[in-house]
């Protein structure tokens, strides 16, 4: 999945493309949908139906009926999510339309980038957050909308933003937008059974457990069907193989559907990150910035907002966070940002790994400085979590491996290992990283003589 | 059916055939160049906008620096040549030279220190600033478009076609100094920050 960025791509024949990429998406979902749409039609036709005299003598027309209303549904929930995408997903990430006058720079960055791909103005957001990401949503370029954090406004030097920036306005150039509005509906379509059914659980566990239950029952139903059909032909072919269908559609409506949505998301969305990524090198001519970008957000570790899985493939670095279940993880979004610097390396000639590091390190730092306020992660769940702080992906893979910053190195000489500041840092004697000193680590988690917030914090052997 | 017919239909349907394809390259060189008149006006609009910012900055100035005449009118003689200036390449050679008065303008005032802290000044500097780096990208769009629409017209079986229809080759927006290297230097220096 190497991009093709020897020479200039026009953006048109990355739009002439991505067309031919929607059409396939299209069929290939359609086809994906089709099953369910055919069981849930036979399922109501049976259930809602049942005891009406007339079911029996004319069951086409029944499950013509049922299955019109499974259509309905298939296309309301399309529509409303293809409709309302943008409103959802600035919604969701918290985004605020950004006021006149207020981040002139970032404003200017747009507008000149915007001259050099040659596309309108989009709207501008900004959500208030400190974990820096960024995202478009929209139908075409000129109803597009593109979404900052403040965290990614902070965090990064101009070129780097404007490296962002070129790669956000690529997806809106190479009409990646409407492709990934699709898709998004789509796999948010393909995981209605599964959200639904998460959400019952949300409102009470005992609704929970009791679909739970309904559901085991069916399956149990369904193998007796089958067992039955096995040992003693049944006389009822209609509802027999009702049963049995029943069987392979929980699975495929729980388990298969949602999951090959994902996968498909992930293909699709992974190859137009690294077109994207060449093209914003095309529009910048600085692939050095936007790699330098890419580690400085992989340094802080916490570019995760809180947004629906369907939607995670906008963004410019995946925004889900680490600990998301492994059903959401199974197929990333994007393609690992050690892979993306290596990419940008090649088309600028290799970038200093020293500067990666240096980047990563500036990252970890604005992540100590700017520990996740309440937008993100729940305070709780940022202190019960007592995974040793990981190397920060730096550059190529084995500098992601091997060499640790030199910030870590230098921890790592003085015998310390870096963890994250949790409840159980309180009672050890713990070095600040921001200042230095020895300390107990007071409840706040506020250094006692810099009272920086220590977020993380370098541990101490010596005393116990 | 005779053979005659046979013949006569395969040689109709090929004159069909070949006068689709005339007309879909037709339309695709037309579509072509309207692009890298699109992307030219995107240039000009700035250019446009450079150009009328400059009385003023001459007027700030002058105000505090009159005696420094002949960089001055050099400014003001470079800005008539982008304003008088016909087609692509006289334009961006107009244009080069008033990049360099003005960068001989800008140089000049690090000695006028109070000029320097004028706010009128500031603002018109930063914007001309911001209008360079406008240029740049819309140049870097033209020149994309001009590459894709000279390639078009220029490769063997199409280019009997436009030249049949006399599509004349665009004109590259040339740049004087490369912006790359800038542009590196540049971010290092950011990085290292």
């Amino acid at each position: 999945m190497s991009a093709p960025v020897q020479q200039p791509v026009l953006v048109y024949d990355r739009i002439d493309e991505n067309r031919r990429n929607t059409r396939l998406i299209l069929v290939i979902f359609g086809v994906l949908i089709f099953p369910p749409l055919v069981y849930v039609s036979m399922y109501l036709s049976v259930w809602v139906f049942m005891f009406h005299p007339a079911f029996f003598k004319m069951p086409l027309a029944q499950i013509s009926i049922t299955s019109m209303i499974a259509l309905a549904t298939v296309a309301l929930t399309l529509f409303v999510h293809y409709r309302y995408a943008t409103a959802f997903a600035l919604k969701r990430a918290g985004a605020s339309p950004l006021a006149e006058g207020e981040e002139e720079e970032f404003r200017r960055i747009v507008e000149n980038l915007c001259i050099g791909a040659g596309l309108p103005q989009p709207q501008l957001y900004l959500a208030d957050t400190t974990a820096p990401n960024a995202f478009t949503v929209g139908i075409d370029p000129e109803h597009a909308s593109l979404a900052v954090t403040r965290g990614l406004l902070e965090l990064l030097e101009r070129r780097e933003l404007e490296g962002v920036i070129a790669h956000e306005l690529s997806h809106i150039g190479n009409h990646d937008i409407r492709l990934s509005t699709i898709i998004a509906a789509f796999v948010a379509l393909l995981q209605l059974p599964f959200t639904f059914y998460r959400f019952l659980f949300r409102i009470s566990r005992m609704l929970g457990m009791a679909v739970l239950g309904l559901l085991a029952l069916l399956v149990l139903a369904g193998l007796l069907a089958g067992l039955e059909a096995l040992f003693f032909l049944s006389d009822d072919p209609f509802l027999l193989s009702l049963t049995s269908f029943s069987l392979f559609m929980l699975i495929y409506l729980f388990f298969l559907a949602p999951v090959i949505g994902v996968l498909i998301r992930g293909i699709i969305s992974q190859e137009r990150e690294l077109l994207a990524d060449a093209d914003a090198f095309l529009l910048t001519r600085n692939p050095q910035a936007l790699a330098l970008a890419l580690a400085k957000i992989a340094g802080t570790d916490q570019a995760n907002i809180k947004n629906s899985v369907a939607m995670a493939h906008l963004y410019i670095v995946d925004p889900l966070p680490g600990n998301a279940p492994w059903w959401d993880r199974i197929m990333p979004s994007h393609p690992p940002i050690e892979e993306r610097i290596g990419e940008l390396a090649r088309m600028g000639g290799g970038i200093p790994p020293r500067l990666l590091e240096e980047a990563a390190a500036a990252g970890l730092g604005h992540a100590a400085a700017h520990p996740v306020g309440p937008e993100g992660k729940p305070a709780a769940e940022f202190a019960s979590s007592e995974e040793q702080m990981r190397t920060p992906p730096a550059g190529s893979p084995e500098s992601c491996q091997q060499s640790p910053t030199p910030a870590q190195e230098k921890i790592m000489e003085q015998g310390g290992r870096i963890r994250k500041s949790d409840a159980g840092s309180v009672d050890r004697k713990i070095r600040c990283q921001i200042c230095g000193t020895d300390q107990y680590l007071a409840a706040d988690f506020k250094c006692t003589k810099c009272s920086a917030n220590v977020s993380y914090h370098i541990e101490v052997d010596s005393e116990k | 059916m005779n053979a005659v017919t046979i013949i006569i239909i395969g040689v109709l349907a090929l004159i069909f055939l070949f006068a689709i394809a005339v007309l879909v390259t037709y339309n695709g060189f037309v579509r072509s160049r309207l692009r890298t008149r699109e992307a030219w006006s995107a240039i000009d609009v700035q250019l446009k906008r450079r150009a009328s910012l400059v009385p003023s900055l001459v007027e700030t100035v002058k105000g505090y620096a009159g005696h420094e005449r002949e960089t001055l009118e050099e400014v003001t003689r470079a800005r008539g040549a982008l304003q008088t200036a016909n087609g692509t390449a006289e334009t961006a050679v107009a244009n080069n030279m008033l990049t360099q008065a003005l960068g001989r303008l800008f140089a000049l005032v690090e000695n006028y220190p109070q000029l320097r802290a004028s706010e009128n000044f500031m603002a018109l500097q930063k914007e001309l600033s911001d209008i360079e780096e406008k240029i740049a990208y819309a140049r870097q769009f033209y020149n994309q478009n001009a590459l894709a629409y000279n390639a078009s017209i220029q490769v063997f079986p199409q280019s009997v076609i436009a030249g049949i229809f006399n599509f004349q080759p665009a004109e590259f927006f040339a740049a004087e100094e490369s912006r790359e290297d800038v542009q590196v230097d540049f971010s290092r220096s950011e990085a290292r920050k």
